[in-house]
């Protein structure tokens, strides 16, 4: 019974909320009413004609209305006036039911005022259009906007995101790479850096190539992006060879041929060449140096043809192989930079080889730094041990660990601290070879035959310079009588003691001038002195040392009394005294 | 794109209706292939065909340029003529007045390619008397008969295809050899 009795009702509630009746949802939405309690409100707002009258009726006849059991409506009422929905208060068999004031904001309502409110104003726009001839664009603009600028504002919105994500993603690819090439690119043609990267991200594609014969108008080579062409691609040739010309009859063009055709979001890019035209089928901008490539691969196909096509036979052998140069520039314009292209490939391959090699590098110093600091400490391990366990003052040692070799150099004061020493060395298990080339030596001895060698370089020093003075004294430089100047034959004298010098880098010279009394004394200190000065430079520019050369005071009365230069004392010239400075 | 071995530019030029269109159908088993701007008054067709060359077989592509027109040839006309290997000057054998412009046709093709091989195809032949032969139309309609000798002329009928195939591929033909 109270199945059939739920079975019927919400056959009636599912037409009562059907109605039309934005309050009774409001309150069956607010309050969660069930279906019954739906049922019988929606019954209420009907009897009381919107909340308008109040009414005095009976559980029964409201029952009968909705055709639900009487004990139904009364815990229904009941529920709608806990919910403080209705008031109702039962007189008798009576029951009075009035609906307050809501005070809620019903939703719906609100919006339906609003959107009449809409409604009123775009009718009265309307019955204005309608009652014009012409509506001025402005006017009919500002009538429209109201109602498609936000929905169009919106799109473009909408369709501007997409842009700058597509942007973005390519530039993450080549960013790195190529912002320096835009930046070149923008300071050499002067275009702001912003449009060349713009220009260079936005896709670019082309669909196809051809290239047509001038004359006859005959394809003579097509390269397509995907090679499913509906229509043959000669006719296409040919028809567009005829669209060429018919725009340069009908319309007297000043240059010999159209540039570009557009349709939709394609393109026809044409170019002229010298024997040939090119017609390019391309979607998007293309970038900004895509001209001077276009102009690269026509100006490489006239050089390769150019003979063949001067007065093309119509024979294809002579052209074969022409879409090669085409098939290149669509696989290259056409590849997206970063995704799955050489570019963006080649560029993460370098990356990943790079860290890879970042890493084994780190690898191995971090290694290296670590057996270093290893051999180190073993070192010093082993250098503490045997300056305790050797007799004192009997070694001079060094140790050096490399992994698990130990090399000791130095001296030992016998043999049997050498052997020590052997022994000391096994009692570290981490040295597995020594190369031990400690020299055992007496000190004393050592100290005294450090002494009589000491005393025997000297002795050869002595020797050499004496050797070297006696050769030196043979060699003087002569001057001619007034002259300062090192020519030729005094260079030769320089050359000669320079020989001598350099074979013995410590021995020094005293460079003494001599002179004939003629002139006088005065004349002859200048002579003497630019005399040496010049012989000095020339040692100089040999390789000597500046420092090694010292010029001596001119002093004619020295020089005079000195018996080496008697026989000199109608001449003019240098002499040369090697010494070791102290 | 094609694999043919030559390409050839072949220009079909006559009068208004004398069947320059017909004969190219009739010539052309691929109807679709042709491509017809009207505006442009040019309409391309392509056929490939294989011919006999010393023994070899040479596949030869054929683009067809019927030009359009109302008898009078317009500068737009002219630039559709330039670079074609041959022509076919078509002519109405049962209208006298197309016969007669054979020789305009002949001239102006020419002048616009010089050296350019020319056939004529002296067409609906199946309307009339089959008794004379190409060269007596010639001679009879022809100022200078000589500028068309006889192995240039075909008695053509797209109706029936009478000679039809043999124009073309004789053209083809001629064309090749004189290329090579």
């Amino acid at each position: 019974m109270e199945n059939e009795e739920m079975n019927a009702g919400t056959g009636l509630i599912r037409k009562s909320t059907l109605l039309d009746n934005p309050v009774l949802r409001h309150f069956v939405k607010k309050h969660r009413l069930n279906d019954i309690e739906a049922l019988v409100l929606g019954a209420l707002l009907e009897l009381t004609d919107q909340m308008k009258t109040p009414i005095k009726t009976t559980y029964r006849a409201i029952a009968d209305g909705v055709e639900l059991a009487t004990m139904s409506v009364y815990q229904s009422i009941e529920s709608l006036h806990r919910n403080r929905i209705i008031e109702y208060k039962p007189t008798g068999d009576y029951v009075h039911i009035s609906f307050g004031e809501i005070d809620d904001s019903i939703e719906e309502i609100n919006l339906a005022y609003i959107n009449a409110r809409k409604i009123k104003r775009i009718e009265s726009d309307i019955l204005y259009m309608k009652k014009q001839n012409y509506v001025p664009s402005a006017d009919l603009f500002d009538m429209i906007y109201p109602i498609i600028g936000k929905l169009v504002a919106k799109k473009i919105a909408d369709a501007l995101r997409s842009l700058v994500n597509y942007i973005d993603e390519r530039l993450d690819d080549v960013l790195s790479m190529k912002m320096w090439k835009y930046r070149v690119m923008a300071f050499r043609t002067k275009v702001p850096l912003g449009e060349i990267i713009l220009r260079e991200s936005l896709p670019f594609y082309i669909d196809e190539i051809f290239l047509l014969d001038k004359k006859s108008s005959l394809l003579l080579g097509h390269a397509s992006r995907n090679g499913e062409e509906k229509v043959d691609r000669d006719l296409v040739g040919g028809m567009l060879a005829a669209i060429n010309d018919f725009i340069k009859t009908s319309f007297k063009a000043e240059k010999s041929s159209i540039d570009e055709i557009q349709f939709g979001n394609s393109k026809v890019m044409v170019t002229e060449h010298v024997y040939f035209f090119g017609a390019l089928v391309a979607k998007g901008s293309p970038p900004l140096e895509f001209d001077n490539r276009i102009e690269g691969v026509m100006n490489d196909i006239h050089i390769l043809y150019r003979r063949q096509l001067k007065n093309f036979s119509g024979n294809m052998e002579d052209v074969a192989g022409i879409e090669k140069p085409l098939e290149r520039l669509i696989e290259d314009t056409n590849r997206v930079p970063g995704t799955g292209a050489n570019g963006g490939r080649s560029l993460g391959k370098v990356k990943w080889a790079a860290a890879l090699l970042a890493c084994i590098l780190a690898v191995f110093l971090t290694w290296g730094m670590y057996c270093r600091v290893m051999n180190w400490q073993l070192e010093k391990r082993i250098a503490d041990h045997m300056e305790r366990s050797l007799p004192a003052y009997s070694h001079d040692l060094v140790f050096n660990v490399d992994g698990k070799e130990l090399a000791v150099t130095g001296t030992v004061s016998s043999r049997e601290t050498a052997e020590a020493l052997m022994r000391e060395v096994k009692k570290f298990p981490d040295i597995q070879e020594v190369d031990n080339r400690a020299v055992v030596a007496d000190y004393r001895s050592v100290r005294r035959f450090r002494t009589e060698l000491e005393g025997l370089a000297e002795q050869m020093t002595g020797l050499q310079l004496a050797l070297v003075k006696q050769e030196l004294e043979k060699i003087v430089i002569q001057f001619p009588t007034g002259v300062m100047a090192v020519d030729n034959a005094q260079l030769l004298q320089v050359r000669r003691a320079w020989e001598i010098l350099k074979q013995h880098p410590r021995i020094h010279i005293d460079i003494i001038a001599f002179n004939d009394p003629a002139g006088g004394v005065a004349v002859n200190r200048r002579l003497a002195e630019g005399r040496m000065a010049a012989v000095k430079q020339s040692f100089v520019r040999l390789g000597m040392s500046g420092e090694r050369i010292h010029v001596t005071d001119f002093d004619p009365e020295i020089l005079s009394a000195d018996p080496r230069f008697t026989q000199f004392r109608e001449n003019r010239g240098i002499m040369m005294f090697a010494k070791i400075p102290h | 794109m094609s694999t043919a071995a030559y390409k050839f530019k072949i220009v079909m030029l006559g009068d208004f209706a004398v069947g320059k269109t017909s004969l190219v159908k009739r010539f052309v088993y691929d109807a679709f292939d042709d491509m017809y701007l009207t505006t442009l008054g040019v309409k391309v067709t392509k056929k490939e065909i294989h011919i006999e060359d010393n023994g070899n077989r040479v596949e030869v592509m054929l683009l067809l340029w019927d030009i359009g027109g109302h008898g009078r040839f317009s500068e737009i006309s002219m630039n559709y003529l330039k670079g074609a290997g041959g022509a076919i000057i078509v002519s109405d054998l049962s209208n006298a007045d197309t016969m007669k412009h054979i020789q305009d046709h002949i001239s102006l093709f020419h002048e616009i390619n010089p050296g350019g091989k020319f056939f004529v195809a002296l067409n609906k032949a199946d309307l009339v008397d089959a008794g004379k032969s190409g060269s007596d139309y010639i001679k009879k309609y022809l100022d200078h008969p000589a500028s068309c000798p006889d192995d240039v002329v075909f008695l053509t009928s797209a109706k029936t295809g009478n000679n039809v195939e043999t124009l073309f591929h004789t053209m083809a033909v001629q064309m090749m050899r004189e290329k090579q």
